[in-house]
């Protein structure tokens, strides 16, 4: 009796447990990001990161959010794999220019079916621009969410402006921005500092000067295709001052080989006045400067008109939910959380990130002198923004570019030319 | 008395093929998942329209074609050829008068082989990004030793010459520690009597190295040369990282290409084809390798 009482009980434990475990974990979902931040980490924005997950997890006790941290170049391409093989996270961070992949290989799944869907016109008309989510939209579908965005454009040294006499304002056109380079360019003791510094090589090339050229004189740079569009009275312009730039002595010969990174560098370490680089750069660049952080300072891109602006052509991360995760509609969820406007303000306030929101731009943190950069950017990218078609091999074509101007500068190849090949290399990879 | 079993002469039913084959076998599957099975997939993804990493239609030999008439791949292996033969050239010279110089094992002879090894060890990556920064125009090295000579100015990377001189040097620092190692031990198994006997003949050093040391090294020299220059064939990391096949694919190499239209491109096809016609061409370096070793045919 007693032997059978034991048992009895023994068996209703052994049932009560495995009822509380199966319910505790059918009730726990586990969505799988990846990201080239890592939550563990304590730079500003793995910080932002860390505390939306952990406010999203608070709000939705069932929810696990799991970051698995990738090298940011490598996350397109292991994420389509991924996909292929059926074992892609639930959402992974991807750039703009790499979009190509997922939306090339049909893995995205619709936002605009779940989360996104049910977001009101008021949440819409708070974008500077739409151009973001326009971008990524197919068929109605929205395929990827921004996180945040940049663009490239010029950081000054002002003190170096004012040895030389130079003003912002001088810097307004094309023709300027040489005039004024050339002007502050000047060695000493056997050391150069240039004038202006531009990332030239064919390797991790971004949004590069001659793109943002060619596009305010040309708004499409891709046709329907995504074969280059760039062998046309404009491109010929636009990549004849590029190539001026270095042949008549503004930038250095050496910047035919060198990647944004070591632009930057230079600029950091006082070799240059005027550096092209991402508006995510701009806080890390004050930060490392060798000289006066406060003397760095951002300018538009010139424009071929006085008195105008170069476009900004945007970047930036998007968030992409797989199409085959069986937690879409929750990804989706917290996909929206992390783009939302109360994120946004965080991604801004304690991350730097140009914000793109209006709310986030009439936010009181934002009326410092020092970050007034950041909203004549973001006005910027709401009245003179393009963006370059995601489906298209954008990050190939900017290399092409960058081919192109080292060509006309070595004397290979006439612009014309030059830009012949890029078309023809761009078709090649558009079969 | 036999600790293993012998092989030879004996019957299927005594376990002697067996036991063989239990042997070989991890080998051989070690063999097919990361030899075999790669190969043929890449063979597979050669003869297919693979873009964005998604398989498409069989298309025969079009993505063979394609790249062998491509300018762009013409051109790598007209670059690839100057900067196998000019590092092998360097790298071998180098590594032979190393070996030469450090046969003895004098205290200071071992000490050097050891500070000669340091740039070998060290990862490739690293070694190319630091001549990059030693080598770039900002660093002021290259102002100082161009300076006196009227180019200050002068961009190493920039010149379609000088880059490919930088790259060369690169591989023939990094490099050369191998091949005196390799060239050091065919020296060690020289008979010391050999070298006693010409001196007393009064042979000089310079009829002794060339009637002595050069043809008893002919085998070590030769698998030097067809190790690096393989090694040189495939490399890729040097020119990624020392001048980024610049300026103006001056220094895009074939490894350096397939790179870009697999991962840059992301035509995958292509990229696959183009490795299969770099294999053929490691298999034909393999073949010269292998009918070397043939029983009979040594040249020692």
């Amino acid at each position: 009796m007693n032997a059978q009482w034991i048992e009895r009980s023994l068996s209703g434990l052994l049932l009560a447990s495995w009822l509380v475990t199966a319910s505790t974990a059918s009730a726990q979902t586990t969505l799988t990001m990846w990201s080239f931040l890592d939550p563990a980490k304590d730079t500003p924005r793995e910080r932002v990161l860390r505390g939306l997950i952990e406010e999203y997890e608070k709000k939705h006790p069932g929810v696990k959010i799991r970051v698995e941290p990738q090298v940011w170049s490598q996350i397109a391409n292991k994420f389509t794999i991924a996909a292929s093989s059926g074992r892609a996270p639930d959402i992974a961070w991807v750039n703009y220019p790499s979009l190509v992949l997922p939306l090339s290989a049909g893995i995205a799944a619709d936002l605009k079916a779940t989360a996104f869907g049910k977001w009101d016109q008021k949440e819409w008309d708070d974008y500077v621009t739409t151009a973001p989510f326009d971008a990524v939209t197919q068929d109605g579908k929205i395929l990827a969410a921004p996180i945040m965005l940049l663009s490239n454009t010029l950081i000054y040294r002002k003190d170096l402006f004012e040895a030389s006499g130079v003003t912002p304002t001088d810097v307004g056109t094309w023709d300027g921005l040489l005039a004024s380079a050339k002007k502050m360019t000047k060695s000493t003791g056997g050391n150069t500092t240039w004038g202006l510094g531009i990332p030239l090589s064919r390797d991790g090339a971004s949004q590069p000067l001659l793109a943002v050229a060619m596009a305010e004189l040309q708004p499409k740079l891709f046709d329907a295709k995504c074969v280059p569009d760039v062998s046309t009275e404009a491109g010929i312009k636009a990549l004849s001052m590029a190539a001026n730039l270095v042949k008549e002595g503004a930038v250095s010969k050496e910047s035919l080989v060198q990647t944004s990174d070591d632009s930057q560098e230079l600029f950091i370490g006082g070799r240059q006045a005027i550096t092209v680089a991402g508006t995510s750069r701009v806080a890390s660049i004050q930060q490392k400067a060798v000289f006066d952080k406060s003397q760095v300072g951002v300018l538009p891109w010139p424009s071929w008109t006085q008195g105008k602006t170069g476009p900004y052509i945007l970047d930036g991360w998007t968030a992409v939910v797989w199409k085959g995760s069986p937690n879409v509609a929750q990804a989706a969820d917290f996909v929206s959380y992390m783009v939302g406007a109360e994120a946004s303000a965080k991604w801004t306030v304690e991350g730097g990130q140009v914000p793109f929101r209006k709310s986030v731009l009439k936010l009181p943190a934002l009326a410092s002198p020092e970050l007034a950069w950041m909203k004549a950017v973001a006005e910027g990218w709401g009245t003179n923004a393009t963006f370059l078609p995601p489906q298209c091999n954008v990050g190939a074509f900017y290399g092409d570019l960058n081919l192109a101007v080292q060509k006309v500068v070595r004397g290979d190849a006439t612009a014309a030319a030059a830009l012949a090949e890029v078309v023809e290399e761009g078709r090649n990879r558009a079969q | 008395m036999r600790i293993f079993p012998s092989l030879r002469g004996k019957g299927a039913d005594d376990g002697g093929e067996a036991f063989a084959m239990r042997l070989v076998a991890p080998a051989l599957l070690i063999e097919f998942l990361f030899v075999f099975l790669p190969l043929t997939l890449g063979v597979y993804y050669s003869v297919h329209t693979v873009r964005y990493f998604q398989v498409g239609a069989f298309i025969g030999l079009d993505n063979y074609v394609g790249v062998l008439t491509s300018p762009a791949v013409r051109n790598s292996f007209v670059v690839t050829a100057i900067f196998a033969l000019g590092s092998l050239i360097l790298t071998f010279t180098v590594g032979l008068a190393l070996a030469l110089h450090l046969e003895r094992d004098g205290r200071m002879q071992v000490f050097m082989r050891a500070v000669v090894l340091v740039p070998y060890i060290i990862s490739m990556l690293v070694g190319s990004l630091l001549l990059r920064w030693v080598l770039s125009q900002d660093s002021g090295v290259p102002q100082a030793v161009l300076g006196p000579f009227g180019s200050s100015g002068f961009s190493i990377f920039a010149n379609s010459t000088s880059a490919m001189g930088a790259l060369t040097y690169n591989a023939m620092w990094r490099d050369a520690a191998f091949a005196m190692i390799l060239l050091l031990a065919g020296l060690k198994s020289i008979p010391l009597e050999l070298y006693a006997a010409a001196r007393v003949d009064g042979a000089s050093a310079w009829y002794r190295f060339r009637r002595l040391t050069l043809p008893l090294l002919k085998t070590p020299i030769l698998i030097t040369i067809v190790r690096l220059l393989m090694h040189f064939i495939n490399s890729l990391t040097f020119q990624l990282i020392l001048t980024g096949g610049g300026p103006a694919n001056t220094t895009e190499t074939i490894a350096l290409r397939t790179f870009r239209l697999g991962f840059e491109d992301y035509a995958l096809g292509r990229a696959n084809a183009l490795s299969f016609v770099m294999f053929i061409f490691n298999v034909i370096l393999i073949s010269v390798l292998i009918h070397l070793f043939k029983p009979g045919e040594k040249l020692r």
